[in-house]
């Protein structure tokens, strides 16, 4: 299931592309404009236009053609990751770094050739819708093609026709449930320290911090449900839903060994392959959406889960 | 915990989900003061009528494997565990004995069955 599906040639072309375009921008520039560049050139300007700052150009070229070089070849190789939306990531910071220092440069060479060089302000617009360009759709392109999350198949539950099912699982956290306490604890003890020397800083720094208590310890104690109206995970302690999910929008259902290094670390995850919710390295419910996005539960008993959801699914299709 | 209700099956709706629960108490899954899914919550899940439930866990409670106090739902009793741990241990030693006679464990399960 982690082997990844190999991209078409339209698909590759809309990663590559933008990369090749600002490569070749930037050099064609330079080389059509940058003999007639003195060596001092204005490069930085004001919120007038006015320029300011004044420096040889090629210094800034070399590091502007070196990005898009590698964006370029970081394109490429992309479609080969083992992740496509790591990869997809990736190349959208890449590009969006490209873009801006190409189109600044473009930019600055030409307005160098004129005899009072001036750049407004709103030209940085320019930049970033040129980064934005280039950067959006191969990313899009690339999380697009990106496997679903794995999990192992599971046969679903072996009941009667018209047997009605319902699984329903705990899963807490004693760290949690430790480290909401001592932030809120913290908390409450920082505003009180601080409250007579900035009483508003103190407010708002002791409410961040409760905030931050709380919700740790809304995810130390949690329960998954699995029941003929779909997949719920609930905090135990304050019952706010964390996730709904109605039998509806549920493709199948599995389960697989999760770790807190796939979701980038504990707690509630979220990301292009879904939502995550990891407590601990272990078992996980993993349940695949219609459309290739994710819902992921760490619970012990995930293989019964999954079982008794591909049961609810069964009879829901039937 | 998993329960599943046949409305097909020979038992009632209530022996079924008061069958169910006392498995999960028997397993481990549900330990001493867990509590157990509000009688609502549970008949919403399985698709019974709210009374169905509560007349399951009452029979539970009637066995002393949970425990029902207004406000608080119903949470799983030490006495329970404490039966089951029993009952574990009996096997265990009931294992040991065989294996020292020689018992194979076929013959073992012939003699439960025959037992009564």
């Amino acid at each position: 299931m982690t082997t990844t599906r190999s991209m078409g040639t339209g698909p590759r072309v809309t990663v590559v592309a933008p990369g090749v375009v600002l490569t070749v921008a930037v050099l064609v520039v330079a080389g059509a404009v940058g003999p007639r560049l003195s060596d001092r050139v204005a490069t930085h300007f004001g919120a007038d236009g006015a320029p300011d700052g004044w420096s040889s150009p090629w210094p800034f070229f070399v590091i502007t053609a070196l990005v898009a070089v590698g964006a370029v070849v970081l394109a490429a190789l992309a479609p080969g990751f083992g992740d496509r939306r790591t990869a997809a990531m990736t190349v959208l910071v890449v590009y969006l770094l490209a873009g801006v220092l190409v189109s600044a440069w473009v930019l600055i060479a030409l307005v160098n050739t004129t005899d009072g060089p001036r750049m407004p302000w709103w030209w940085t617009l320019v930049f970033l819708a040129v980064a934005a360009a280039a950067a959006l759709p191969a990313a899009r392109v690339l999380a697009r093609s990106a496997p679903p999350v794995s999990a192992h198949d599971v046969a679903p539950l072996d009941v009667a026709p018209d047997a009605r099912v319902a699984w329903r699982a705990r899963i807490g956290s004693r760290w949690f449930a430790a480290l909401g306490v001592a932030v809120v604890v913290g908390g409450v003890w920082a505003t009180w320290l601080t409250a007579t020397e900035d009483a508003v800083g103190a407010v708002v720094s002791g409410v961040l911090l409760l905030l931050a208590g709380l919700s740790v310890l809304v995810l130390a104690r949690v329960e998954v449900t699995v029941d003929r109206r779909g997949m719920r995970l609930t905090s135990t302690w304050t019952r706010i839903p964390l996730m709904r999910v109605p039998l509806d929008r549920i493709a199948s259902a599995g389960w697989e060994d999760v770790s807190p290094g796939q979701w980038g670390g504990w707690g509630y995850r979220v990301s292009g392959r879904g939502i995550a919710y990891v407590l601990r390295s272990g078992p996980g419910l993993v349940v695949r959406l219609r459309g290739g996005r994710s819902r992921v539960v760490t619970v012990p008993d995930a293989e019964r889960g999954a079982a008794a959801l591909g049961a609810l699914l069964a009879a829901h299709g039937a | 915990m998993l329960i599943t209700v046949d409305p097909g099956a020979r038992a009632s709706l209530a022996e079924q989900v008061a069958a169910q629960v006392r498995h999960a108490i028997a397993r481990g899954e549900l330990r001493t003061g867990e509590r157990l899914p509000s009688a609502r919550d549970l008949a919403a899940a399985v698709d019974v009528n709210m009374h169905t439930v509560l007349r399951a866990y009452a029979q539970l409670q009637e066995d002393g494997l949970i425990e029902l106090r207004r406000g608080r739902g119903a949470t799983v009793l030490r006495s329970g565990n404490a039966s089951f741990d029993r009952l574990r241990a009996l096997v265990t030693e009931l294992r040991a004995q065989a294996e020292t006679l020689g018992v194979p464990l076929d013959d073992l399960y012939a003699m439960i069955k025959g037992a009564r």
